[in-house]
């Protein structure tokens, strides 16, 4: 049974109570409040990153390769050229349909995502130059199990998603429009899927953009936290196939920290759809392609697309 | 392009954990000849050498990579070193009151030196340094993380944390707080960027 107490002694314990809490109120500071020796009155913002060249060209590869193949010498499903100026903060991703029928050094014409299968990531840097006119610096070559690997190591990113679309294999319940938070799987089911979008591999070129720009996004948000840019390089070096070295590639994740979003353009090369050789193949708008190119070479920076 | 030497190795180190709690504290003057920090060490571990002004406190941060404690604090060390050669020439040392802070960027790349002196009222005491009569550093922390794929050192993040109070006409507290980005040369560890904010504080 519930002890009934004198109307007195309830009253002298609430009081108790009162005074508690009162002198620890005064005592214990506000747990929501981080202690400080100062108050930060007012504070200016400095920043920069070397390096050489001051505006960096990165050929992003998304291999199709399955597991048990190499994905250096399986085709190049995700052809993103990506430029950065260190001087100012702007970016600029290029991308290129996988199906771009075009000159493949030594190999005649072919559909560009071929370069790889024939010579690896340097003829598909060079037949990305080709089309674009500018030559990649380096060239970063991952996989599906590859890039989910890092999405998981990075955490969650968002992605600003224009139109809700779905595949019945791939992502059955689809992603809605607007802002939508990817992680792991997901983030490689939103580059990839192709077939249900009105423009078909142009489009998903458009969202590999969008992915990218939430990862910069989330390494700018890190980067002050301690050893996440670290830990990041070591998960790139880990799933990624690249000719750089460990030093490179920690000065370009910083650089990719400064990266000002603002300051970020995404084109992705048009084309038409063209049958060669009893092939469905994208004819790329080489002019637009070109321009691309000649606008961003020295400031990694298109006026339009 | 850059030429592609063939499948490269990756990389099969995976992240170890955190190397925390070693904490060192160094000064960026050692005296000696080579200009290198003289380090004592304690019974713990830690070290310390002097300098004028208060000594900066090193911490070990997140070791990323499969680099030893006894070789972490050594690059740790290093890297401090490098930076307290910025803090002094930039902020703390020289004549005051002092006009000339065209050496304030030592172990920077010539690069990176260009574009903190493009940024040098916020990367030194450029700004006020004519009208101070004195700087004195009451807060000195330097924290480095460290990359370290396959045990061998690749980056250093310096974390910055510098108080100084100001004298003279300008007579205020200043906080420098940010990060020091550094990878290993032939000369050292250099600076190649900085993300780097400063303001007035009032305890």
């Amino acid at each position: 049974m519930r002890p009934v107490g004198r109307p007195w002694s309830r009253a002298l314990r609430t009081g108790v109570l009162a005074l508690v809490l009162a002198v620890v109120a005064l005592v214990v500071p506000n747990s929501s409040v981080a202690p400080t020796y100062f108050t930060l009155v007012k504070y200016e913002h400095a920043e920069g990153i070397d390096t050489d060249p001051d505006v960096i060209w990165i050929l992003a590869v998304g291999s199709d390769a399955r597991r048990g193949q190499d994905p250096l010498r399986s085709r190049g499903d995700t052809l993103q050229l990506i430029g950065m100026d260190t001087r100012t903060g702007a970016a600029t991703t290029i991308g290129i349909p996988r199906d771009s029928w075009v000159a493949i050094p030594g190999y005649g014409s072919n559909r560009i995502n071929a370069a790889l299968f024939f010579g690896g990531p340097q003829l598909m840097g060079e037949a990305v130059a080709g089309l674009i006119g500018i030559e990649p610096d380096y060239v970063f070559v991952t996989s599906f199990w590859g890039l989910e690997q890092i999405a998981k190591d990075v955490g969650p990113i968002t992605v600003d998603n224009p139109a809700a679309f779905s595949d019945e294999y791939l992502k059955p319940k689809g992603f809605p429009a607007g802002k939508v938070v990817l992680k792991g799987y997901n983030v490689v089911s939103f580059g990839r899927i192709r077939k249900t979008l009105p423009g078909g591999d142009f489009d998903r070129s458009a969202n590999q953009q969008r992915v990218l720009k939430g990862f910069q996004a989330k390494v700018a948000e890190n980067a002050d936290k301690a050893g996440w840019i670290e830990r990041g390089v070591l998960s790139v070096m880990d799933n990624v196939d690249t000719n750089l070295a460990p030093a490179e590639l920690y000065r370009i994740a910083q650089a990719i920290a400064q990266v000002d979003p603002k300051k970020i353009t995404n084109c992705v090369v048009q084309g038409g759809i063209g049958n060669i050789g009893g092939a469905s193949v994208v004819l790329p708008n080489t002019d637009a392609a070109k321009r691309y190119g000649d606008d961003a070479r020295n400031d990694a920076n298109i006026k339009s697309c | 392009m850059r030429s592609w030497p063939g499948r490269p190795t990756r990389a099969a180190v995976l992240a170890v954990p955190t190397v925390l709690g070693l904490v060192l504290s160094l000064g960026g003057c050692s005296g000696d000849d080579d200009g290198e920090p003289s380090a004592e060490r304690s019974r713990d571990g830690s070290s310390t050498t002097s300098t004028p002004g208060i000594e900066t406190k090193v911490e070990v941060g997140e070791v990323v990579g499969a680099l030893p404690k006894g070789p972490a604090g050594d690059v740790a060390r290093d890297v401090a070193a490098v930076v307290d050669g910025w803090l002094d020439a930039a902020y703390v040392a020289g004549d005051f009151p002092r006009t000339d802070f065209g050496d304030a960027f030592p172990g920077f790349t010539e690069g990176a030196a260009k574009l903190a002196a493009r940024q040098r009222s916020l990367m030194s005491n450029a700004a006020v340094g004519d009208r101070v009569d004195g700087v004195t550093a009451t807060r000195r922390l330097v924290r480095v993380d460290v990359l370290a794929p396959r045990g061998e050192p690749a980056g250093a993040t310096a974390h910055v944390n510098l108080v100084i109070e100001l004298t003279g006409d300008v007579d205020r507290t200043d906080q420098v707080r940010g990060r020091l980005l550094l990878t290993p040369a032939k000369s050292g560890w250099r600076v190649f960027g900085f993300d780097i904010e400063r303001g007035e504080v009032r305890g």
